[in-house]
């Protein structure tokens, strides 16, 4: 998460926006985990998984890169092995 | 009882007895000699003649007394392979062949199974590349392939209202995580 407020701050105002949608936990340790880590990038709560089954979602993380035309580019399950797989996708995607 | 049985047990005592002599005499000739050895060539002599005729005879009374359960298997017997073995057994160690059930077990536990499964080679499906959580690989699509994402709107846990819809024309990022 504190990488993923990175790119928030990387990006925010920069050509790309970051959303986190937390699922499959108690909406106190959800919030918890917002304050400790102070992350303040838009976080959408799902408990009932509303979100990640239209998204496909098995596991967490799962990325999904939306390009500018309101389409799924790029999917990652998993943590991908490092973070400049991340900012280069973004990256490309702001190019496009 | 059998001819041989006592003959066999007739030599056994004769060296019994030999073999309690000659330590008693042993002890003798150590006490007397301070513990030099003893000098007895006909207690030796009549060891050694004892000895062998057990070993001449042991053939005999193990080739007679050898039946179907018997575990004492003929030296030039061949080994307990079964027939429709893949593969032929390497050449027998040298150090076994003395004990040719010994040579015969270890064959059959070297030699591979014929009703072992065959190796099976797993490809990865889309499936299971999909729901794998740690896969780092990103899933491309190519522009004119790639499929809308699906919209939504509503209020986030800051309390502000958001809707997808509003960052088109912007690249998006949406992370799915949970706090453990």
């Amino acid at each position: 998460m504190p990488s993923v407020q990175g790119f928030h701050d990387e990006f925010d105002g920069a050509g790309a926006d970051i959303v986190g949608v937390a699922i499959s936990a108690p909406e106190p340790e959800v919030r918890a985990l917002i304050d400790k880590q102070n992350l303040s990038f838009p976080i959408a709560y799902d408990p009932a998984g509303q979100l990640s089954s239209v998204y496909g979602v098995s596991g967490v993380p799962f990325y999904i890169f939306i390009d500018k035309a309101g389409r799924i580019a790029h999917t990652i399950p998993g943590a991908p092995a490092d973070v400049t797989t991340i900012r280069d996708l973004i990256e490309g995607l702001q190019m496009e | 009882m059998p001819r041989r049985t006592a003959l066999i047990m007739a030599a056994a005592v004769v060296v019994a007895l030999c073999l309690t002599i000659s330590g008693c005499r042993l002890q003798t000739d150590d006490a007397a000699n301070g513990g030099a050895q003893p000098d007895s060539p006909n207690i030796e002599a009549t060891v050694a003649v004892a000895l062998r005729s057990l070993e001449e005879r042991k053939p005999e009374a193990t080739a007679e007394s050898a039946g179907p359960t018997s575990v004492a298997a003929q030296p030039d017997a061949p080994a307990a392979v079964p027939t429709n073995a893949p593969s032929p057994s390497p050449p027998p160690d040298p150090t076994q062949a003395s004990n040719p059930r010994l040579a015969a077990t270890t064959a059959a536990i070297l030699t591979p199974s014929p009703t072992a499964p065959p190796t099976v080679e797993i490809t990865p499906t889309a499936e299971m590349v999909r729901t794998t959580a740690e896969s780092p690989t990103p899933t491309p699509a190519g522009a004119d392939q790639r499929a809308p994402a699906p919209m939504f709107a509503g209020t986030f846990m800051d309390g502000n209202d958001y809707r997808l819809e509003d960052t088109v024309g912007t690249p998006t990022l949406l992370m799915f995580w949970a706090p453990w």
